[in-house]
């Protein structure tokens, strides 16, 4: 059963808190988790998710129940990813920098693995796929992420992007083929 | 180097990121967000609803007015260069 089923819509459209809580428990870590993919910075994915929820409480009156709750947040959190990404780099156009402190592993993945060359193996091919991903187009980046990271159908991404399943299919196709591209080089260079 | 090794290890990658990569939610967050329908109800009590609907309400009574004076204006200059175009095609009149 859905977990969203939990939840009583009229009562959070009515600002009940309590729901809004369990909305809270139930879609927070899913949506912040997704940002820290996207953005691969820790203070920037907790902002942004707060900005996302602070948009649900504000805008739960709108929504009609024609798709999964969290489908219909997950589409919130693309919308804000998307308009800070343009932020960002009208920020950038004017003069501020962007650290490259911020793209990196995350720490878990240390935490995880055991040995140091392992660590240091695992983090150098994390951070490769990563920065292949990254350098995919808006869309392509979207729909793989959405598709291989958060795990979700492709009926959802369509309804989260706004496409068609076919134009759905087809971003994840082509984002494949670039990433197979891209780490070609680096592929080889580790196989040998 | 063939493509089906590169999207084997792509996937291999991916699912241990994956793995790793979920964290749970931060305690902080958790409370920053758990504070958002307080944070927005206050916000909306600075200024009471009753103020707005009101200052929206002054506004547009000024704009409706300005239109109607606007256009009251511009009913007598019509009228009166009417007048005046009357009067005058008919001055020829005066001196018979």
């Amino acid at each position: 059963m859905d977990q969203t089923e939990h939840i009583d819509i009229e009562r959070l459209k009515k600002g009940d808190h309590h729901e809004f809580s369990l909305l809270i428990d139930l879609h927070a870590e899913m949506v912040y988790n997704l940002l820290r993919g996207l953005l691969r910075n820790e203070t920037e994915a907790e902002d942004l998710t707060q900005d996302v929820f602070t948009t649900v409480f504000l805008t739960i009156h709108q929504f009609k129940g024609e798709s999964k709750l969290s489908t219909w947040i997950y589409r919130i959190a693309i919308n804000k990813f998307k308009e800070h990404v343009r932020n960002r780099s009208r920020k950038k156009r004017f003069g501020f920098m962007f650290s490259l402190d911020s793209v990196k592993a995350p720490e878990s993945l240390e935490d995880k693995t055991p040995g140091p060359t392992a660590v240091l193996e695992n983090k150098e091919r994390y951070d490769a796929l990563h920065a292949a991903i990254n350098e995919l187009p808006e869309k392509q980046h979207l729909a793989f992420t959405l598709f291989k990271i958060e795990g979700l159908s492709q009926q959802e991404i369509s309804t989260i992007l706004n496409l068609s399943i076919t134009a759905v299919e087809s971003l994840i196709f082509r984002a494949r083929k670039n990433l197979q591209q891209k780490l070609k080089a680096y592929y080889e260079e580790n196989e040998m | 180097m063939s493509i089906d090794k590169n999207e084997r290890w792509m996937n291999e990658v991916l699912e241990s990121a994956v793995n790793s990569e979920k964290r749970p939610l931060p305690e902080q967050l958790r409370n920053r967000l758990l504070e958002i329908p307080k944070r927005v109800e206050n916000t909306m009590m600075v200024v009471p609803k009753f103020q707005v609907w009101a200052f929206a309400a002054g506004l547009a009574l000024l704009i409706a007015m300005n239109a109607f004076a606007l256009q009251k204006t511009r009913e007598n200059e019509t009228a009166t260069v009417e007048a005046t175009s009357y009067t005058e095609y008919f001055t020829h009149y005066n001196s018979i």
